[in-house]
């Protein structure tokens, strides 16, 4: 019964200890630049409180592993051990063994593994180096069983360097009851003996409820001066079976089935999904809720006792209902917003590790972590960035020695940076480096036949072809990058998500991709235009503006379509009531208006009727309630009551110039 | 007891035998393997380490190969204590405990 009741309270913990983590991470980072010791502080309190969460939902091995680092991590607290870089990266990869346990936890697995085991030996490795404080806290451990064998063999030196066998017995004495076997087959003749060498060994068997790290603290100082094991006494059952499930459950993991079995739930968990909001949101919405009730109470009154006189009020409180109900369902919308830092949070390790793996040193700038996006956008838009960051790294950054050569600094920077821009939020990636290789993508290109010649191709051009299906063109394929999933990949990506992506590269200077996505998935603001009888919502930001035209304005070229002059080119325009087949349409270009939209770069000319009005319009699925249709992404519920379905400015061009190639 | 004639060789262990001063006993052990009888006074020791205890062990094991006797005449309680931590009474061929 209370593993049920403590079970329910394990996804917040896991969450929690996720963000820890995080924060770990982070501060980690900052320590490898030089931080200061409140970093320390605080990642030795996200240590502390995993290692007490895991200690209380029952994941011993997860409590193990973290106290092993938390004692390293107290050390340094107190002074009593400087941090270096080694301390740095086992922390590290602790953070990596403790995420990996998370999420077999959350695929109720085994959480230990033979990685976690190591890492656990090293980190009370490291502790044991150092303190001899530990050992006394170590010793109040629970006893790990009855008993411990060890197996002593100093080294020749360890008795001219000061440390002497009989003093360490001498505390092992203290520790519990020990029976000491000399072992004596390596001791030479007297003459050859050097009387200042140990040529002795022991095997103690030391009986009593001692943990092993207070045995391992006894020889702390001699660790590097002798040859140390230390084994739970066979008798003993309970110490070696955790170490046998331990080796079990590693192959068992590695195996296949289980590892996509402990995705899954841990995706299904993800997708049901739980958003936490900051305490100001929600009190910024109980607020508004009661402005709410108090308007409501107002027009309530005007039932009562209705009298034209009091018109103007009922106006008034009917403008501030209105206002109420804006400014709620933007604080509702918030609530669905994380700021992006969530995200990029992830870069300093990967930016750490990647440079290291490939010997370039890269300065990573994050701008704009504050900047909030809606939290579906958000989990989708990580991978993209992940592959855009690698790419830059490993294609875009040269090595020091290349940058020198250049005249740069040896010193890369990549700069990742997100703000908002119009009703759309603008991430940025962008490096110093070589820039993109404009031989290579058009030799490239010819191979593959995605071009016929390479001559007059403009930067952009040359920029686009990357995000052609296939198009890779490291020269040799890292495990880095180039693992066939390519830019046209990212684009997709960044175009499910109502959003595109450019390039801009100059050569030596660097490139910089910018991915603009949408605010939100689940409201946009459009303007409403009639077509016939029926209303279609073109999304705001795909506006460029709205023009009437004259007859003569309107060219028909051969194939059917048509084109109009717009600001030095020729558009084509797309009447909607021929693309959805609207009747009662007026079909005389004088009559009607034309919406100059864009997207991705092109532009095009949507002919409507009129335009009705702006509108802010809640996004249903139309894929969901009926099928997919090409040019619209989905339908939206008017004041009246009737459906307005939204026009897929991006779907309308895409199908526009298929209708020209054709 | 006098340990004079070239068969009866007598060795007395410092007070403080430990690793800076175990080069003089090596020396007196080694030229104490000459006798065919020896004896091993350890009731001054005071304090003594594994360095000491491990060249008396060896000495001990060249005696017996050599078939020399050897024989404790005293031995003092840390001597006894250490040699005992070390797990080393036996292959000292210390007498039971209680210094004589």
């Amino acid at each position: 019964m209370s593993s049920i009741s403590v079970t329910q309270f394990h996804k917040v913990f896991f969450e929690e200890s996720l963000e820890g983590l995080d924060a770990m991470e982070a501060a980690l980072l900052a320590l490898d630049e030089g931080g200061d010791a409140e970093l320390v502080h605080s990642i030795f309190r996200a240590a502390h409180s995993i290692k007490g969460g895991s200690a209380t939902f029952g994941f011993p091995d997860m409590a193990a592993l973290t106290h092993e680092a938390e004692s390293l991590l107290d050390q340094v607290r107190d002074g009593r051990r400087a941090i270096d870089k080694s301390i740095i990266e086992l922390m590290l990869r602790t953070v990596d063994c403790l995420r990996g346990m998370f999420d077999r936890a959350q695929g109720g697995q085994p959480l230990a593994d033979a990685d976690s085991e190591s890492l656990k030996r090293q980190l009370a490795a490291a502790v044991g180096n150092n303190v001899p404080a530990a050992a006394s806290k170590a010793a109040a451990k629970p006893a790990a069983g009855s008993g411990w064998i060890i197996q002593f063999r100093p080294h020749a030196g360890m008795l001219a360097g000061g440390n002497d066998p009989l003093r360490l017995l001498r505390e092992l004495a203290a520790l519990g009851q020990l029976v000491v076997e000399a072992q004596l087959d390596r001791v030479p003749t007297l003459d050859a003996l050097d009387p200042s060498e140990c040529h002795l060994a022991w095997r103690i068997e030391l009986t009593g409820a001692v943990s092993q790290d207070a045995i391992k603290s006894v020889f702390e100082w001699v660790e590097d001066e002798c040859d140390l094991s230390i084994e739970p006494l066979v008798a003993a059952a309970p110490p070696p079976a955790p170490a046998v499930e331990a080796v079990v459950a590693a192959p068992a993991a590695g195996a296949g089935g289980s590892a996509g079995a402990a995705r899954g739930p841990a995706g299904s968990s993800n997708d049901a999904g739980s958003v936490r909001v900051a305490i100001d949101k929600i009190d910024g919405l109980i607020d508004l809720v009661g402005e709410l009730v108090i308007t409501q109470a107002m027009l309530d009154q005007f039932r009562e006792d209705f009298d034209p006189s009091r018109l103007a009020m009922l106006q008034h409180g009917l403008a501030q209902l209105a206002r109420h109900t804006r400014a709620l369902q933007e604080s509702v919308m918030g609530i669905r917003m994380l700021p992006i830092g969530s995200v990029f949070n992830r870069f300093p390790r990967l930016v750490r590790d990647l440079s290291q793996k490939l010997g370039k040193q890269v300065k990573l700038d994050l701008v704009g972590e504050h900047t909030e996006l809606d939290k579906t956008v958000l989990e989708k838009i990580g991978d993209p960035l992940v592959h855009l960051v690698r790419n830059a790294i490993d294609h875009g950054l040269e090595t020091p020695e290349k940058r020198r050569a250049a005249g740069k600094p040896e010193m890369g920077t990549l700069r990742l940076e997100a703000f908002h821009r119009g009703g759309s939020i603008v991430v940025e990636i962008s490096d110093d480096g070589a820039g993109l290789n404009r031989e290579a993508i058009i030799a490239k290109a010819l191979q593959k036949g995605l071009i016929k010649s390479g001559e007059g191709l403009s930067e952009e051009e040359v920029g686009e072809l990357i995000f052609q299906p296939g198009f890779s063109t490291a020269a040799v394929t890292t495990d880095l990058s180039g693992r066939g999933v390519g830019m046209d990949v990212v684009r997709r990506n960044v175009v499910d998500l109502g959003g595109n992506v450019a390039i801009r590269s100059r050569p030596g200077q660097g490139t910089s991709f910018t991915i603009t996505l949408p605010l939100t998935l689940a409201i946009i603001d459009g303007l409403r235009a009639a077509v016939g009888g029926e209303c279609y919502i073109v999304p705001l930001v795909s506006i460029v503006e709205s023009v009437q035209l004259g007859a003569d304005a309107v060219r028909s070229v051969t194939g059917g379509g048509e084109l109009f002059r717009f600001r030095g080119e020729y558009l084509p325009i797309v009447r909607l009531h021929q693309q959805f087949g609207c009747a009662n349409a007026r079909q005389l270009v004088e009559e009607g208006l034309v919406i100059v939209v864009e997207a991705d770069g092109t532009q095009i000319g949507l002919f409507v009727d009129e335009l009705v009005g702006q509108q802010q319009a809640v996004v249903k699925s139309l894929e969901a309630n009926y099928r997919r249709v090409d040019g619209i992404s989905g339908a939206t519920i008017l004041a009246d009551g009737s459906v307005a379905l939204i026009i897929d400015v991006a779907g309308l061009i895409r199908l526009q110039s298929r209708r020209k190639a054709a | 007891m006098g340990g004079k004639s070239k068969h009866d060789a007598r060795v007395s262990i410092p007070a403080d035998c430990r690793i800076a001063d175990v080069g003089a006993l090596h020396t007196q052990l080694r030229g104490a393997l000459e006798s065919s009888q020896i004896v091993l006074d350890g009731s001054a020791v005071d304090r003594v380490d594994t360095a000491a205890l491990q060249l008396l062990v060896v000495f001990q094991r060249e005696a017996k190969q050599r078939e020399r006797q050897v024989q404790w005449a005293q031995v003092s309680a840390p001597l006894h204590d250490a040699a005992s931590q070390l797990g080393l009474t036996e292959a000292l061929a210390l007498p039971a405990k209680k210094p004589a």
